[in-house]
């Protein structure tokens, strides 16, 4: 016989086992990450926040993402030993804005790089 | 060593023209085919960045040099100037008058001759203008400057304010970029009102600060996460810890 209450359980319990499913993933991804020796301040905010921005703590990731740039402004998207996809859709979004808008890349280098080049030959190669 | 016989020199410019830059030029000499180089992955760096990346730059260093007795200085991260690579602009062209405040045209010249008689390559320093080109700042400059501001550390947001301040006053300044300069300082002083708290000695002391709790905060949590062989329940836990220390604490709820 059909009582709404044991629906509603049933429906409680499975939305439970989603997020016990979930939590253990997003857990053992993090441990994965955390578990490496020497972990520097840019990678270890990072993967904080991508951890927290599983639980759509947006402001908070961004925060801690902050974090992360500041001290490793050259910090991958993505975690090159799980490969996981940066998750961060502002951060993302800032990131496509940046790399859409770097500097032409012209290869060939800037007089001032050149000046250096130069002088660096000069001065320091000289016989 | 090999004597200057030895020694073949390749104009830079040369070298850079080649279809996969300087490395391509490299292993071309050497004898390798562009058809087997093509296969190679060659990673470039030191790419040019923009006049305005090169003034900014140059403005921080000033005021806070990198290095100081052989170590980073007070307020500087390492590659923190990374950070402006991403500004677009005019490619930068260096002025006679910086070179000559920082080695003189004089002894540049000589070194040209030198180069010029040694190793067959000629730079010419009438190429070069009296001094470096005026920068435009559009609204492109500004809309960079705000996707970048908030990973840029404090001491860098208080210098990058600094500079677009002392950069407004310039004399020779045109009326876009005046107009440009101002809407960003009064940007900066409405989003980011930290920034102008402090004067600069203050703002790296907290800087500082920061940067030690951020360690201390980070080993905690990483020794205690190994320690425990994380349980769930602790993992949430340690993490609910952390974040209290940077009072976020309705978050630290995990609700």
């Amino acid at each position: 016989m059909y009582s709404p209450t044991i629906e509603l359980d049933n429906q409680k319990l499975e939305k439970n086992k989603i997020i016990v499913a979930s939590d253990k993933k997003y857990r053992s991804q993090l441990l994965k990450r955390f578990k490496r020796d020497d972990i520097r301040s840019g990678p270890f905010f990072r993967d904080l926040a991508l951890f927290l921005e599983h639980y759509e703590m947006h402001k908070v990731s961004l925060f801690f993402m902050g974090k992360a740039k500041m001290y490793s402004p050259n910090l991958k998207p993505v975690d090159s030993t799980t490969s996981s996809p940066y998750s961060l859709e502002q951060s993302k979004h800032t990131i496509n804005v940046l790399s859409a808008k770097a500097s032409p890349i012209t290869r060939t280098f800037s007089t001032m790089s050149l000046a250096k080049r130069l002088l660096h030959f000069l001065f320091i190669n000289k016989p | 060593m090999f004597g200057k016989s030895s020694v073949i020199a390749y104009a830079f410019e040369d070298a850079c023209r080649h279809k996969f830059g300087p490395a391509g030029h490299f292993l071309q000499v050497i004898g390798i085919s562009d058809s087997s180089i093509s296969n190679i992955n060659i990673i470039n760096s030191n790419s040019s960045i923009s006049d305005k990346a090169i003034d900014i730059i140059d403005f921080i260093n000033h005021r806070i040099p990198m290095l100081n007795d052989n170590r980073i200085s007070e307020g500087r991260i390492h590659l923190d100037y990374s950070n402006f690579y991403g500004l677009t602009g005019k490619k930068f062209q260096i002025g006679k008058d910086c070179v000559d405040i920082n080695i003189s045209i004089e002894n540049l010249s000589e070194s040209c001759q030198w180069l010029k008689e040694s190793m067959g390559i000629e730079y010419r320093l009438k190429d070069l203008p009296d001094s470096s080109p005026t920068i435009v700042y559009d609204h492109v400059f500004s809309d960079e400057i705000k996707h970048i501001f908030t990973y840029l550390s404090p001491v860098f947001k208080k210098l990058t304010y600094d500079y677009i301040n002392d950069r407004r006053q310039a004399s020779n300044i045109d009326r876009l970029s005046k107009k440009t300069l101002n809407q960003l300082l009064e940007w900066i002083a409405s989003k980011h009102k930290d920034t102008l708290g402090h004067n600069l000695a203050d703002t790296i002391k907290l800087q500082c600060a920061s940067i030690a709790n951020d360690e201390k905060q980070r080993d905690q949590l990483l020794n205690n996460l190994k320690r425990k062989h994380a349980e769930a329940e602790h993992l949430f836990r340690d993490i609910a810890l952390f974040l209290e220390q940077y009072e976020m604490n309705d978050e630290a709820l995990f609700l």
